[in-house]
């Protein structure tokens, strides 16, 4: 249920999410005036003329990207995050801890951030999403088998539709009726398939977890409204476009393994790509690269640019050491701290003396002789 | 896909200061909601030309379903970006 989009909206007033003419999530309010799921959202509007409705199609890439938020807690606990609806993924929970208990942490951290959540636990994708509909907070299953064998066969969600209404004109009503069916019998009637079938309705599921998220690629956009042909505007869109992908890197943590820039112009469209040795995360990187191919994709007229980067990967971020010499004399470093200080309108930074300290040899000597000194000493 | 623009815009302000509508290509966009705003502080370490100023940016859902930003740095205001 998309109750993603009821979040931050409730102002204690009806509200609902409509899909298709349909209400597809509520509010509180919204419940108690005797509104529920599946109503259709003319009778609910000929009762409630002031009802407000969110359209889940208009409003769905604001909430695609709120629902980042929520991966983002999930990534923190699991590198296995594979999000399949706006508002549902597939978490790689595999772990000798108790998985309920892992579980019930991932929960509690994205509810801190005051979004409604559940999870359902299994073996594999078909029990736990199962699972996760009859959830309160966490709902584990142990035994995948009796779990599914009441429920009717349409549970089924990996199956194609056709399969699931063949299965049905067979007089098959449960998962229950079909795990009785031996497996010669269903690959007999399905083919290879019908092994798959078989192994569904025993609850066995191998389809892993992809890491789906966070995104490989990250790219921005710049559409000219009349095609230029002077490097003054295109330097100009690509420094904003440079920029902004650099900012979103960083607040990743991500290096980039490749860079892709494409120029749609007035002759075509013109693709070329970086592959780098090593990843990279720096702005002036990304820079450099886009210079170099500039040069080689610009050949007219340039209607649009798009800047990627790909093969993306954890970032290892070096900061300046501060008593390095070579960084205390940038100038960068000076010119900020002058700015800091008359932001801030007065002295609130200064540089520290450096302290003597001994070598390591020298200090394990001197936990046996305090009185030791005249040795080799390094800042 | 997000799409970058930067280009300056008209705006209409509420009381608080806080964009109503505005427009862009000669379209007038009713704003809808406003999901979040904050103060980015610029690139204040640097000085002269070049240097990003301060800027209140505001991500904002329009009536019409585009999900974008814009910000006003120096009294002026700008569509930065849109979301596809």
């Amino acid at each position: 249920m998309p109750d993603l989009f009821l979040h931050g909206r409730d102002s204690g007033s009806p509200l609902v999410v409509s899909r298709e003419g349909r209400i597809v999530a509520l509010n509180e309010a919204a419940r108690r005036e005797g509104l529920g799921e599946g109503m259709s959202l003319e009778s609910a509007r000929t009762c409630w003329p002031g009802l407000e409705v969110l359209d889940y199609e208009r409003e769905l890439p604001l909430y695609q990207r709120q629902a980042a938020a929520v991966w983002d807690v999930c990534y923190s606990h699991t590198p296995g995050v594979e999000p399949f609806e706006v508002n549902a993924a597939f978490l790689d929970l595999t772990c000798p801890d108790a998985p309920h208990e892992r579980a019930l942490r991932i929960v509690r951290d994205i509810r801190r951030r005051g979004i409604a959540a559940v999870m359902g636990v299994g073996p594999g994708k078909l029990v736990a999403r199962l699972a996760a509909e009859r959830a309160r907070a966490v709902a584990v299953v142990e035994d995948p088998a009796s779990f599914l064998a009441p429920q009717p066969v349409e549970a089924l969600w990996p199956l194609p539709i056709d399969t699931l209404r063949r299965l049905r004109r067979l007089g098959i009503a449960t998962v229950g009726d079909l795990q009785k069916v031996p497996e010669e019998e269903l690959v007999r009637r399905f083919g290879e398939g019908g092994r798959e079938i078989h192994d569904l309705a025993m609850g066995v599921d191998k389809r892993p977890v992809a890491r789906a998220y966070p995104p490989v690629k990250i790219g921005r956009r710049w559409e000219f409204e009349v095609p230029v042909v002077t490097m003054g505007p295109i330097e100009r869109a690509l420094t904003i476009l440079v920029r902004d992908l650099h900012d979103e890197l960083f607040r990743m943590g991500r290096a980039f393994g490749s860079l892709t820039l494409k120029v749609e112009g007035e002759g075509g469209v013109e693709v070329c790509t970086r592959r780098l040795m090593r990843p990279r995360h720096s702005a002036e990187s990304i820079r450099n690269i886009v210079k170099r191919l500039l040069r080689e994709v610009v050949r007219g007229p340039v209607a649009a640019l798009e800047l990627s980067l790909g093969d993306l990967e954890e970032a290892e971020f070096r900061q300046g050491l501060l008593f390095d010499a070579e960084v205390r004399r940038s100038p960068a470093l000076e010119r900020a701290i002058r700015s800091l200080r008359r932001r801030c309108k007065g002295t609130v930074i200064g540089w520290g003396d450096s302290i003597l300290v001994p070598e390591r040899r020298e200090r394990m000597l001197m936990l046996w002789d305090p009185m030791r000194g005249g040795l080799p000493w390094s800042e | 896909m997000v799409r970058m623009i930067d280009a300056p815009i008209e705006v209409s302000e509420d009381g608080a200061g806080r964009p109503r509508e505005f427009y862009y290509r000669g379209r007038r966009r009713h704003v809808l909601r406003i999901v979040e705003d904050w103060l980015e502080t610029g690139e204040w370490w640097k000085e002269g030309l070049g240097a990003l100023p301060e800027r209140r940016v505001y991500r904002l859902f329009t009536e019409e379903g585009l999900l974008c930003e814009i910000y006003s740095a120096g009294g002026r205001w700008f569509l930065y970006r849109t979301y596809d």
